[in-house]
């Protein structure tokens, strides 16, 4: 097992570099000149060679690179172009925001989606299957942000339950964590609910039934302990769909995490941040894919021994 | 090698198991149809009796009734009863039940590959039957489970004990399958087909260690299967069963010396015998009709090298051959009387 997560981590650092590469080209190969975003588009030109040799964009691009590198290795991701400020520490001041977010609303997925998708499964075609699968055709058919202002409207606006929007305490999180984890959650029922049917077929379902085990056991024991496997998978998938859709949340919450600081940083063409959260978020991937294939060997004994 | 077992009790053993009118009925496209359809039979205490028939007679729907696990919706339990030591098994509530599966009533499957759960360990799932029925430390529960592996005849019990079923072989799993299900001393084995998936020369030991088994044990076996050789080897007495209803049954001597109905004559001429080499195998023609299917006549009677005019508009009655021996067919309407058993129960109703 140790091994295996070993070989695996070692496995991610080429596809690292190539991220590593189609970041620092994204700079390069995106209309736009950095220095006139940075200084005006008004200064003249003698500046502008100057200002151009001071960034270090006369430079050979593979020194561009290596020091692009050596910089990040040291944990540094440059300046924003729009703020003057340190990108890493803005990163880290927000990432904390997106990360409750984010693994706030995969728990309300996971909690919800195996829940109901055990219960639509094993009560198959009964009403409660039956509310379940339309409820989340509809959730998955109903865009985030639609959404999220529906409930905003409901639960804020109209019935005051819930802030509009903002952070500060746990309770500002649950409308957007809500907002976030359903679309995910109606995944999770569903595939849940196809991967247990499917197992509840399987012949040592039967084999431990006649051993006399109680339908309880046999559906949380023996049935969901093999339907899970290609659920974690799915799921992993679904993470990183959403911290892409936590960028949309964000937004409308005005919940001050990455999320809105990707967004604000495109419409200002501010390069080093955008480049740093491709990075960041790219890495979030992969680390998210290799706790999923951790997980699945765990749960896989025939994964964990090759 | 084809001689029945010296332990074959007498006639004189307390019934076990005794079945009365079967009727299993499956829904299907918005028809529901009698798959097993009034069989009766019993098995005595520490009897091997096999039930012979080819696929989709009922045999293992059959089995599942006993054990309770027939799958519903689309199956049900229509009619009948199953008297199992005193108990009707049909009445009883599904925790009662859950006391008698794997406990008293046990059942070994067709398919060794896919029967084990892959997420567990070989030694877990011998533990879980044994903690179910008995109250055991985990320690007692591995000591048990180890000893069963051995009695199976498994090599390196402990290691195999910690390994998952991906792990073994076809046949070592068909070892594991058994081991769980002799645990916790059954009165009464269900063997599906214990054989049928596995290579030659290992249905060859499973059958070796079977017959072990049976003679080591106090177990009633009901040993289902299509191959009249493995009968042979196994049983006391036979039960031929032919679209849902039992066609003949006799000791199995006697179904090989004395067979009178022309499905097990059929069955037997299709068997392989390597010692005459024949240019083409026997095969008897056509198939088994689907479960409902035939509306009125003997259900073998399309595929009858014997069909007589009357076979085609009468279903025949069982005909009582002698003590121990009966067969449903018109051949023996002059010759034999026939058992009134289902008539006598059908009358009462309007």
């Amino acid at each position: 097992m140790f091994s295996y997560i070993l070989r695996r981590i070692v496995g991610m650092v080429p596809i690292l570099l190539v991220i590593t590469v189609i970041a620092f080209l994204f700079v390069h190969l995106t209309p736009g000149d950095p220095i006139r975003i940075m200084y005006g588009a008004e200064i003249d030109q003698e500046t502008y060679q100057q200002m151009r040799a001071r960034e270090g964009f006369d430079d050979p691009m593979v020194v561009q690179y290596g020091r692009y590198m050596m910089n990040m290795l040291q944990g540094d991701f440059g300046i924003s172009y729009r703020t003057r400020s340190n990108v890493s520490d803005e990163i880290i001041r927000r990432f904390g925001y997106t990360f409750v977010l984010t693994v706030l609303s995969m728990i309300w997925a996971l909690v919800i989606g195996i829940t109901v998708g055990i219960i639509s499964a094993t009560r198959r075609n009964s009403w409660m299957d039956r509310t379940g699968m339309v409820t989340t055709i509809t959730a998955l058919s109903i865009p985030e942000f639609w959404f999220g202002l529906m409930i905003m409207q409901i639960f804020a606006v109209q019935l005051g339950w819930f802030p509009t929007s903002g952070s500060g305490t746990w309770i500002h999180l649950m409308l957007p964590s809500l907002t976030l984890g359903f679309g995910v959650a109606a995944t999770i029922v569903r595939f849940t609910r196809s991967s247990m049917l499917e197992v509840l077929r399987e012949d040592y379902v039967r084999t431990a039934r006649a051993k006399g085990q109680s339908e309880r056991v046999v559906v949380w024991s023996h049935v969901l302990r093999n339907a899970l496997i290609p659920v974690v998978t799915m799921s992993g998938l679904q993470f990183g769909f959403l911290i892409g859709g936590a960028v949309v949340v964000e937004q409308v919450f005005a919940w001050p995490g990455l999320g809105s600081y990707l967004i604000d940083s495109i419409l200002n063409r501010d390069y080093p941040v955008i480049q740093a959260l491709i990075l960041l978020f790219s890495f979030q991937f992969l680390v998210i894919n290799l706790l999923v294939d951790i997980s699945y060997a765990w749960l896989n004994p025939q994964i964990r021994y090759h | 090698m084809t001689s029945v077992s010296d332990a074959a009790p007498g006639s004189d053993a307390p019934t076990l198991l005794d079945i009365r009118d079967l009727e299993v009925r499956f829904r299907s496209d918005g028809r529901e149809v009698a798959v097993v359809d009034g069989i009766s039979f019993q098995i005595r205490e520490r009897e091997t009796l096999g039930i012979v028939g080819e696929s989709g007679c009922g045999k293992s729907v059959t089995s599942l009734s006993i054990m309770g696990l027939v799958p519903n919706p689309p199956g049900r339990v229509a009619g009948g009863e199953i008297r199992f030591a005193d108990r009707d098994l049909l009445t009883l509530r599904e925790r009662d039940m859950r006391r008698i599966r794997g406990n008293e009533i046990s059942m070994i499957f067709q398919e060794p590959m896919t029967s084990l759960n892959p997420v567990f360990t070989i030694g877990r799932q011998i533990d879980e039957v044994l903690h179910l029925h008995n109250s055991l430390s985990n320690a007692a529960a591995r000591q048990r489970s180890i000893a069963m592996l051995e009695k199976v005849g498994i090599p390196r019990p402990e290691a195999i004990y910690d390994s998952y079923p991906y792990q073994l072989s076809g046949g070592m799993r068909q070892r594991v399958m058994i081991a769980i299900g002799l645990a916790c001393e059954p009165r009464l084995l269900i063997a599906d087909e214990p054989t049928t998936a596995l290579d030659v020369t290992i249905q060859a030991q499973i059958l070796d260690l079977m017959r072990g088994l049976r003679d080591s044990t106090d177990t009633a076996i009901m040993f289902i299967t299509h191959d009249l050789g493995v009968v042979a080897e196994m049983c006391d007495r036979v039960v031929v069963m032919y679209a849902g209803q039992v066609v003949e049954e006799a000791p199995v001597d006697d179904l090989f010396n004395n067979t009178q109905h022309p499905y097990t004559l059929g069955l037997m001429a299709s068997m392989p015998d390597a010692s005459q080499k024949k240019d083409r195998l026997y095969a008897i023609p056509g198939q088994v009709p689907l479960p409902g299917s035939v509306e009125r006549g003997c259900r073998f009677a399309k595929r009858c090298e014997k069909v007589m005019d009357r076979c085609r508009q009468e279903a025949p009655p069982l005909y009582r051959i002698d003590d121990t021996h009966t067969s449903r067919c018109w051949l023996h309407a002059d010759t034999h009387e026939p058992i009134n058993v289902e008539r006598l129960q059908e009358e009462p109703s309007p």
